[in-house]
């Protein structure tokens, strides 16, 4: 519902790499200077969401726009790749 | 997963219900949350433990003082656990296969009810049910056991160190539990009734037990808990175990921080409807009696898995009896699952990996002077630098002289049991003799030559 593009990231507790991409995400969102929003789901506490979203490895990050899922990634990515896929999504 | 590859509906409702002291855990099962799973990368931390003290042996030097840490072992291993059930919940939704995390118990013919946690019921229907509900730790059902006392539904998510601990009991589980408690640089002690794992090879167990207490792990024997009190909370807290000796009226007393309960397990059939649609249970033991098709006595009903009667309680028999039972029903097969010559393995500190015919059983099913039995010790290279028992490591294989001696039972008492076992259950499937052992060259140099 959110006028603004909300980038999603799926995670667990326990999900080695999601704790390394988690922060490194939030820092990168937060350089956008409030044109992206990011919502963070633990996928045992919702799953069912989770399993709407058809998340299956964790990390996953979905990309949202006016409700739809219009870009996504799997697994850890560098400062400069989520810039990208940040930048990609506002551009969008 | 199975069925739904043969395009039926499929519904799974898995539930756990808390343990006394509140605990739970997710979808997969025993095996994954609370047994086989957790307990042999538990077993791998206390080898390691061996392994650090082994390596000095080898040249490795290291000034630090090696301790060992159970939260971050605790951690990892629950975190492990995590990605299985994750795991499992994706399976089956890729294969379409519905999951409701609900107590599912039978009300009428052919339909169940399905409770979820907030208290909300449904009903469903169904053409055919399978009933795969497993066991749960048994209790002394004494003063203070519900209350104060563990089981291994606990132990493997524990969030402190369980410290100074009480075993109960002699089975597998309590003396694998023991095992890598001690490993871990605990203060154990085992409580036996009466016999170290009833039902395995006896003369292998003892060796087990030997093992055991000549590496520091106490054993009392014959004498069982009367009262367990509380003389501390705490994380862990204070206990004090009142014990009763079997032989006699001797009362001895002792406080631990923990004590752990690992004396049987009992089947959960007995509150899942069984007599609203006339399944039979043996209502002794709560097995469920099924012919060699996993059928019960209700025709479209059936059972796999450790609730069954007479059958080996172990998970890849209950996966396999599962997968050839729904391809019989579905996919036109005919395998039935083989229960014969199953091979096991105990991960006590001293591993054992066994298939077939203990020796009193081949004894009593073949008759002492028709079975020939070839024993061995064994010193695994690995041992013989840092000094570790020479006469501790056996193996022994029991044949039937009157064909053509064919190993009816094995037995390896050693370093890596499982993986040395596994190879030589195909062999004994395929009707290994004595003599084409014998023709087989070793690899040299490790233990299963």
């Amino acid at each position: 519902n959110n006028p603004k593009p909300v980038v999603v990231d799926f995670h667990a507790q326990w999900c080695g790499p999601c704790k390394i991409l988690g922060p490194r995400l939030e820092k990168v969102v937060a350089k956008q200077e409030g044109k992206v929003l990011m919502a963070k789901v633990d996928i045992d506490d919702h799953t069912d969401l989770a399993i709407e979203y058809e998340v299956s490895a964790v990390p996953t990050v979905l990309a949202m726009k006016n409700g739809d899922v219009v870009d996504k990634f799997v697994g850890i990515k560098d400062e400069d790749q989520l810039e990208a896929f940040l930048k990609k999504l506002i551009g969008a | 997963q199975e069925a739904a590859k043969y395009e039926k509906k499929v519904m799974v409702l898995d539930f756990v219900t808390p343990t006394p002291l509140g605990n739970s855990w997710g979808l997969g099962g025993t095996c994954v949350n609370v047994g086989c799973i957790p307990k042999k990368l538990m077993h791998q931390a206390a080898l390691l433990g061996q392994a650090l003290q082994d390596s000095r042996k080898f040249g490795w030097q290291f000034t630090e003082e090696v301790k060992h840490n159970w939260m971050t072992m605790t951690e990892a291993v629950q975190n492990y656990i995590g990605s299985l059930n994750w795991g499992y919940r994706v399976a089956l939704r890729d294969k379409k296969v519905t999951y409701e995390n609900a107590y599912g118990e039978f009300v009428g013919p052919h339909t169940v009810k399905a409770t979820n946690k907030r208290g909300v019921a449904k009903l469903y229907t169904a053409e055919r049910f399978l009933i795969a509900t497993g066991e749960r730790p048994r209790y002394l059902g004494i003063p203070g056991d519900k209350e104060y006392c563990i089981s291994s539904d606990d132990l493997f998510s524990l969030p402190y160190c369980p410290g100074k601990t009480l075993v109960v009991g002699a089975s597998y589980v309590a003396l694998e539990c023991a095992g890598f408690l001690a490993g871990l640089g605990l203060d154990v002690t085992v409580m036996v009734r009466s016999i170290l794992l009833r039902g395995f090879d006896q003369d292998m167990a003892s060796k087990i037990g030997q093992y055991m207490e000549e590496h520091g792990i106490n054993f009392i024997r014959e004498f069982v808990p009367i009262k367990v009190e509380q003389i501390e909370e705490g994380t862990p807290g204070r206990l004090k175990v009142i014990a009763k000796s079997t032989k006699g009226n001797q009362i001895i007393e002792g406080e631990y921080n923990t004590v752990l309960l690992a004396i049987g397990r009992d089947a959960c059939t007995r509150k899942i409807g069984l007599d609203k649609v006339g399944v039979k249970i043996n209502e002794k033991t709560g097995k469920i009696p099924v012919n060699d098709e996993e059928q019960t006595n209700v025709p479209y009903i059936y059972a796999v898995g450790d609730i069954l009667q007479d059958k080996l309680e172990l998970t890849p028999v209950a996966i396999q009896a599962g997968r050839l039972l729904v391809r019989r029903l579905y996919a036109g097969a005919a395998s039935k699952c083989d229960y014969v010559n199953v091979p096991t393995t105990v991960f006590t500190p001293l591993e054992y990996g066994a298939c077939g015919y203990s020796e009193e059983t081949a004894v009593e099913k073949f008759g002492e002077e028709n079975i020939e039995v070839y024993h061995s010790h064994f010193w695994p290279l690995e041992w013989t630098v840092p000094s570790r028992d020479n006469n501790k490591c056996y193996a022994k294989i029991i044949c039937n002289i009157q064909d053509n001696e064919r190993v009816i039972g094995f037995h390896v008492l050693g370093p890596n049991a499982g993986e040395v076992t596994q190879g030589f259950a195909a062999a004994i499937k395929c009707g290994l003799t004595k003599e084409q052992l014998d023709s087989t060259i070793g690899i040299h140099p490790v233990c299963a030559e």
